[in-house]
């Protein structure tokens, strides 16, 4: 059981017009995996239909680690956050704990230690107490990835987890996701710089509308399939 | 007991458990939808009243929440339908319902006691009138424990749900990922809504439910940090208000409701004002201070 | 008109005709009419800013103002109490967008803590008021629930007046309020006032506001700017077309309104029309051709077909993306939990979610594309 995440026959529509069509790909357990493709390709939707919040018109989705609980972990992008809300660094990263806890069942001392360790692992730990909109860009998007953390889970999903993120935040989300990886989960990213796939990833998608090409990105990553990504858009938005 | 605290007790409990569901609404950024449940729990209490002949049922209270809930749920279908904006789609729906209830009610029921404005308006000041008797023996006003009833209830759902409450007001998605179903948690809230602000008819009226559950918890969302204490501090805002609210009252002799409302107004003026933070002039200071330190 | 009537029941056209001749339902049924036009032009720009609730806001809050002005003046004069009405609703409009701007609260917490204070204020002072020998708890009533029926031909001059200058200045100023509706931030970039553009829309709100509250009361009356706009905009792509269709609209409701409560006992005039603008944003919104829920479903339900159709004639296609991922088997093991897509399997949660967060979250970069 090698694969992390299948997406067989998916077409996904807001409305009439599909987002996605006809989308099969699979990813390999503890890959670092990328999902690129130009502005308005579907990255979102296809992430969102594979965490199962989007509900496809065809097609089907399997995460053969789904059975247990809190192994699916999920960092957001940091716009759709409320950074408002009344909460601390450190209340996020416990969130993290939640997913294994269940219903009703509160956190307990190891919990807590747990979650205070994945906001030290993050380099946050000073921050444990600032509230969540206090916080920069970068800062946030390592508060979340504490949460994640903390969750344990087998495979994540970040959806542009570097989006106004800055340089030293960047170095060391993407250090402890390959930590990640090397322990043999697998990571899944919306990733928007094409400039950094070949430096961070070791897999990648890249889609628009439908998969122009999905593997290794060695094999996969080169001009050719790029240009096709891109220049379908281009393509269509001069009709 | 004394009338004057009989209603002192029920203003107080009344206001603490509408400021629980407040914050429940405001960190989602749905206050207006108490609004819109208050009115239209109208017509949940007069179908009910139809129903079972009487305004004494327990029908009535759970006639009026699940249309508390039809209300939202019509409203999101809309949402959902994409044809209409949140705020249209809640304008749309409640106005339509209260003014069915309200022909229903002149048309079908004017000879009877249901009174729209009672219902609107409420009158803390005949509560002490209705009593309770158990075994033939007077236990207190009604309200007390129908107030009572309500606040124990509110207190233990957010206790009961705190940290999946938490999870889903602030990261809808996460909670899904997690398996906290937020449709369940959504509805259940919005129940716990409906019923309160039936609850609180008669203590504060329908309209004014809205200013107890808007009031204090916007008080509390200025002055706290996380979301327990936000909890905390609009329980307390909530019943200092009514206090300062029932002393007004009775000093001022004007309407109990009326004073409650304004005073809950001008507690939340002070956060506005002077919250550490938040506030108009912590925030001006804050800003004045950045403007030197950039220079 | 006689020929059309006369192939209606003649149960409905006697009483039809001789409502028609009688005087008070005239001068109502214009009075509404003009209101609900009024509501209706104004109200598009309400709903496209996405201020729908402001009215609602508007109109509670007006209650503190007529009370005072009532208190001070100690007349019971329409106009003196429309313009205390409108004095408070500005305050309280003021004060919503100082909260929202200055601190975390949002809009719609703001006016909903602004809407209901004012309106307990005003509760006090009703009953201070009551304290005053003549003054009766039946002002309070009329207030939340409007009483067409007092309106006089007085009012209604008055509504006409208003509705000319309204019109004209929408006309005038069109192509603004249009930039404010659609893209504030185009419009300050154009050089255009659309602080100004958006505040006279505020203000214009406002006016209506009060000024309704007369015919369907403070509750009601945000249906009256909603509805007619709501459903108009299902008929139509242009700003112009839907705020003429909804000017219609309302004008419409506001006489059917009026007609069904003075044929029919006991049925209030402000309820009225609101329930029959409220059929006709029903309608529209199952009903319109192109954006109506039914055609959008039939069109939905179409699409899904051909797309499953197309999935299974390249179901052949399998291998090849399960060699793509070269280590992974094609084969799903019983055991694994998938989503299956087609209806019951699925989720019932994951079902709803996609329904109602999609269309938003998605938003941000996805939909970028389609549009």
């Amino acid at each position: 059981m090698n694969t992390a995440v299948e997406v067989r026959h998916l077409t996904v529509s807001y409305g009439e017009k599909p987002v996605l069509e006809d989308v099969s790909l699979a990813i390999p357990r503890g890959s670092f995996a990328a999902i690129v493709g130009p502005n308005g390709a579907g990255k979102t939707t296809l992430m969102k239909t594979m965490l199962g919040l989007v509900k496809p018109l065809a097609g089907e989705v399997s995460i053969p680690a789904r059975g247990r609980r809190g192994a699916v972990g999920y960092v957001p992008q940091s716009e759709s956050i409320d950074r408002d809300f009344p909460i601390s660094a450190y209340e996020v990263a416990l969130m993290g704990r939640y997913a294994s806890l269940g219903w009703f069942r509160r956190p307990g001392k190891a919990d807590k230690a747990a979650a205070e360790e994945c906001l030290r692992r993050v380099g946050m730990e000073k921050f444990a107490l600032r509230q969540i909109g206090e916080l920069s860009g970068g800062q946030q998007q390592r508060v979340f990835l504490a949460r994640a953390l903390a969750q344990d889970a087998e495979i994540y999903f970040l959806d542009e987890p570097l989006k106004g993120v800055d340089a030293v935040s960047e170095r060391a989300i993407i250090s402890i996701l390959r930590g990640l990886c090397a322990e043999g989960r697998t990571v899944v990213m919306v990733h928007h710089d094409l400039r950094t796939v070949r430096d961070y990833f070791d897999w990648v998608s890249i889609i628009n509308l439908g998969v122009v090409a999905s593997g290794a990105v060695e094999d996969v990553f080169c001009e050719r399939n790029i240009d096709r990504a891109y220049s379908r858009r281009a393509a269509g938005a001069a009709v | 007991m004394p009338a004057e605290l009989e209603i002192g007790l029920i203003a107080v409990m009344t206001a603490a458990s509408c400021a629980v569901c407040g914050s429940l609404l405001l960190v989602r950024g749905m206050t207006m939808t108490a609004d819109a449940i208050s009115h239209t729990i109208l017509l949940g209490i007069v179908l009910a009243y139809f129903m079972a002949g009487g305004l004494d049922s327990p029908l009535l209270f759970l006639g009026a929440a699940a249309v508390g809930l039809v209300t939202v749920a019509l409203g999101e279908l809309l949402v959902k339908s994409r044809l209409v904006s949140e705020d249209s789609a809640v304008g749309v729906v409640f106005p339509l319902l209260f003014a069915l209830a309200v022909i229903l009610i002149t048309r079908y029921a004017s000879s009877v006691h249901l009174d729209t404005d009672t219902v609107l308006l409420g009158e803390l000041a005949f509560a002490p009138f209705e009593r309770m008797t158990l075994f033939g023996m007077d236990i207190g006003a009604k309200g007390i424990y129908t107030s009572a009833g309500l606040l124990t209830l509110d207190l233990l759902f957010v206790c009961v749900l705190f940290k999946e409450l938490k999870t889903v007001s602030f990261d809808r998605t996460a909670a899904l990922v997690m398996g906290f179903s937020p449709a369940l948690l959504h509805y259940l809230t919005m129940a716990l809504v409906s019923l309160t602000a039936v609850g609180s008819f008669d203590a504060v009226g329908s309209v004014l439910v809205v200013a107890f559950m808007a009031a204090p918890a916007a008080t509390a969302y200025l002055v706290a940090e996380s979301f327990g204490r936000m909890l905390t501090a609009a329980v307390t805002a909530a019943a200092a208000s009514a206090i300062i609210g029932i002393r007004a009252a009775l000093a001022l002799d004007v309407s109990f409701a009326g004073a409650m409302a304004t005073a809950a107004g001008l507690v939340f003026l002070a956060a506005l004002i002077a919250a550490p933070k938040r506030g108009l002039v912590g925030a001006y200071l804050r800003r004045r201070r950045a403007g030197k330190r950039s220079r | 008109m006689t020929a059309a009537l006369g192939f209606m029941p003649r149960l409905a056209t006697g009483p039809l005709i001789a409502l028609m001749s009688d005087y008070t339902f005239r001068t109502v049924a214009l009075g509404a009419a003009l209101i609900g036009l009024m509501s209706g032009v104004v109200g598009c720009f309400s709903v496209l800013r996405r201020e729908a609730l402001l009215a609602d806001g508007a109109s509670h809050a007006a209650l503190p103002g007529v009370v005072t002005a009532y208190l001070v003046t100690g007349s019971r004069d329409t106009a003196v109490l429309l313009a205390g009405a409108a004095v408070s609703s500005v305050l309280a409009a003021a004060a919503t967008v100082l909260i929202s701007r200055r601190t975390r609260i949002k809009f719609e917490s703001a006016l909903a803590v602004a809407m209901s204070v004012f309106f307990g204020l005003g509760l006090a002072l009703i009953s201070c008021a009551q304290h005053l020998p003549g003054a009766s708890k039946a002002g309070l009533s009329r207030f939340i629930y409007g009483e067409a029926s007092s309106m006089l031909m007085r009012d209604v001059l008055a509504a006409a007046v208003l509705v000319l200058v309204l019109t004209a200045f929408v006309c005038v100023f069109f192509r603004h309020f249009k930039l404010a509706a659609f893209d504030p931030e185009y419009a300050a970039s154009a050089g255009l006032r659309s602080g100004a553009a958006g505040g006279a829309l505020t203000a214009m709100t406002v006016a209506v506001t009060i000024l309704g509250i007369q015919a369907v009361g403070a509750v009601l009356m945000s249906a009256l700017l909603i509805a007619p706009a709501v459903a108009a905009r299902q008929w139509t792509r242009s700003l112009a077309g839907m705020t003429a269709l909804a000017a219609v609209f309302g004008a419409v409701s506001g006489v059917a309104g009026t007609a069904y409560s003075s044929l029919r006992d006991g049925v209030p005039t402000g309820p009225a029309i609101v329930v029959a603008a409220s059929v006709i944003a029903g309608v529209s919104l199952l009903a319109a051709p192109g954006r109506g829920i039914a055609a959008k479903l039939v069109r939905r339900r179409r699409l899904r077909r051909r797309v499953l159709a197309a999935t299974e004639i390249n179901s052949d296609t399998r291998p090849q993306i399960a060699e793509a991922a070269e280590k992974a088997p094609p084969g799903v093991s019983s055991a694994e939990r998938d989503i299956h897509t087609d209806g019951s399997a699925a989720p019932q949660e994951a079902g709803e979610d996609a329904g109602t967060s999609a269309p938003e979250d998605g938003g941000g970069e996805d939909n970028a594309g389609g549009a």
